[in-house]
């Protein structure tokens, strides 16, 4: 009874003409940069934040958030006809998307990822709305010590399933904590690291920050190519609808990329983009042909992209429940979130129902918005993959501009905004990832202020973390991740040398 | 030896000792209890710790030198005329106004970084400017009036 009334609930928020009309903007937005190769879902998700201060919560979470499974639709689509991915998470979708293109299918292959994920989405809406209040009730019983462990673990698994270097992704996190701490201090009103510039009062801003880092060196890497036009396949695509071969073939590859996306995606770090490469390894493997895929197996496209569809709804969990967020999109929804007063985190669904079954409802219906937007209008947005470069990077730079200086109608936050830029420029080049960096950002001032209550609840013992049970367990797993690479390395030297 | 890592190593110990020093002066305890300068101080020193790995680990690793940093020889000139044009828009923002400072921004970005035909780039241009500008000022977004007063 008590799931029916929270799902018409839900609805109801959704059906307002308002919300329902954000969520399609939301949608849209978020195909349009999922198909455009070079604007990611994090800077435009960044973009729009200002545009949100005039709206309320609810209505902000719902147009960001419709951005973000927005996109991770239209990634499929460039990831299928040009062997481009349009974002991270279709990587693996270019391996046998693509070759059904050139074999004529690429109709049939559109068509199931545009399936796959519908049916992985609105699985994971479900699973969503199921597992957060029980899990929230449990996150109220936490003090400040649990969170701090548990913010500290979430940032551990982040750096440990960070592609790179596991040193250099810690690195990145510390710097994105230091980078929080700047501007006045919460407990104290003391002024730090400031530089004595006025906009460094409030800290680094998370927007030109977000846009610096995935906007603007974005474009600096894609200028020392030489233009070039992308090699879209020619042709009229037709037949988007699979036949009854392909949808049984694909049935038990969405059925698997559903369920392994949705818990994948929950923990940190894993996202959207762990569940679609393990999907693609676990169809491999258990496919009685091993050898058609890359050569355009159908379930090569079905796991994956059902796999990442399901991982963008299992990332909310975490967020919505624990205020912890697991990829840097939702790190730039928590940022919305507190810029409009609401703080994420076990108190959520108590103290703002209508933000959480908000978020629920309209992911319900963006989905079916989605499947619309994304076969019959297909046309439009191969279209769009047409636009040369060299018009298409002043467009992406002004978007930025406009965006940094519309956050706090100054033009120091254009500034911030190239700093970054520059500085994820040069994080590429040396092999850093930027994810960790924007993580930290945003958990900073809450950690570091649920660290000092701990202090003083513990009149400055540290052992606080440890002695309480629940927090020991975060604490004790995040430092087993931590030394897990080492303690892997020395079990392996040992076991070389028993062979000798 | 990594040369990359060993500069990016010695980068991020500096700036992790900065916020450790920082931390410092700003003061660990306060009245019994962590002051602002604690987690500064200790992040710092873990930031500075770890870039210590990185940077000794460089010696050990393939060879990676600076040569091939930049993927063409054009590249450079390219980058810096894109950053200064990101940098004239925040200049030119304030005193010129929104329309004026968008459309010679996307004249220079089109014209001299895009390679774009003088015409193509003008009528691209202008067509942005004032599009948006209808846009943004439909959606009540405030923009810098200067001295065209648009």
């Amino acid at each position: 009874m008590d799931a029916l009334t929270n799902l018409l609930l839900s609805f109801q928020i959704a059906i307002n003409p308002m919300n329902l009309f954000l969520c399609l903007c939301g949608c849209l937005v978020g195909t349009f940069v999922g198909v455009l190769p070079g604007l990611g879902p994090a800077a435009s998700m960044s973009l729009l934040l200002p545009l949100t201060f005039a709206l309320n919560p609810v209505q902000a979470i719902i147009l960001l958030s419709g951005i973000y499974y927005g996109a991770m639709y239209g990634g499929s689509t460039t990831s299928i006809l040009v062997n481009i991915p349009g974002e991270a998470a279709s990587v693996v979708t270019c391996l046998d998307g693509y070759q059904m293109a050139k074999k004529g299918r690429a109709g049939p292959a559109l068509g199931i990822a545009a399936i796959g994920s519908f049916v992985a989405g609105t699985f994971s809406v479900i699973l969503l709305m199921i597992l957060a209040p029980p899990i929230s009730r449990i996150a109220l019983k936490f003090g400040p010590p649990e969170f701090v462990s548990l913010s500290f673990l979430g940032l551990t698994l982040v750096t440990y399933l960070a592609s790179g270097s596991m040193i250099k992704a810690l690195i990145m996190a510390a710097v994105g904590l230091l980078l929080g701490f700047m501007g006045v201090d919460i407990v104290t009103g003391v002024e730090r690291f400031t530089l004595g510039i006025s906009v460094f009062l409030d800290g680094v801003g998370l927007v030109p920050l977000v846009m610096g880092l995935f906007g603007i060196s974005e474009v600096l890497l894609n200028l020392e190519q030489t233009f070039k036009k992308a090699d879209i396949l020619q042709g009229k695509i037709h037949n988007i609808w699979p036949n009854r071969k392909d949808l049984k073939d694909s049935a038990g590859a969405i059925t698997r990329g559903s369920i392994m996306g949705f818990f994948l995606g929950v923990i940190p770090g894993g996202g959207a983009l762990l569940g679609s490469f393990i999907s693609y390894a676990v169809e491999k493997k258990i496919s009685k042909e091993p050898h058609t895929f890359g050569q355009g197996n159908i379930r090569g496209v079905a796991g994956p992209e059902s796999a990442n569809n399901a991982g963008a709804g299992g990332a909310f969990v975490p967020l919505l429940t624990l205020g912890i967020p697991c990829n840097v999109l939702m790190a730039i929804l928590m940022g919305g979130l507190m810029i409009h007063g609401v703080e994420p985190g076990p108190r959520l669904i108590i103290e703002h129902p209508d933000v959480f079954y908000g978020v629920v409802g309209s992911m319900y219906l963006g989905n079916a918005m989605l499947l619309v937007i994304n076969l019959p209008l297909i046309g439009i947005w191969v279209k769009l993959l047409k636009l040369r470069y060299s018009l298409l990077f002043p467009l992406i730079l002004f978007f930025c501009l406009i965006g940094a200086y519309t956050t706090g109608n100054t033009v120091y936050d254009i500034y911030v905004m190239m700093l970054f830029g520059v500085v994820g420029y040069l994080m590429k080049k040396f092999e850093y990832e930027p994810a960790p960096l924007v993580l930290a950002l945003v958990l900073a001032p809450i950690m570091e202020r649920a660290f000092r209550q701990s202090l003083i609840i513990s009149d400055g013992s540290p052992l606080i973390f440890i002695t309480r049970p629940i927090s020991a367990v975060f604490a004790v797993a995040a430092i087993a991740i931590l030394l897990s690479p080492i303690i892997l390395k020395l079990i392996r030297k040992e076991r070389l040398q028993l062979k000798e | 030896m990594n040369k990359r890592d060993v500069i990016s190593g010695i980068f991020w110990m500096g700036f992790g000792a900065v916020f450790a020093i920082g931390g410092l002066q700003q003061g660990l305890v306060r009245q019994g209890i962590p002051g602002p300068g604690s987690l500064p101080f200790i992040v710092g020193l873990i930031c500075v710790g770890l870039s210590l790995v990185v940077f000794i680990q460089a010696f050990r690793q393939r060879p990676l030198s600076f040569k091939n940093f930049f993927a063409h020889e054009s590249s450079l000139p390219k980058l810096i005329l894109a950053l200064v044009s990101i940098s004239g828009y925040g200049f030119l923002l304030k005193p010129l106004g929104f329309v004026l400072t968008t459309f010679i921004f996307l004249l220079f970005s089109l014209r001299l970084i895009g390679r774009e035909k003088w015409v193509t780039a003008f009528v691209f241009s202008l067509l942005v400017a004032v599009l948006s500008y209808v846009l943004f000022t439909s959606l009540q977004v405030e923009l810098p009036k200067g001295i065209l007063g648009i």
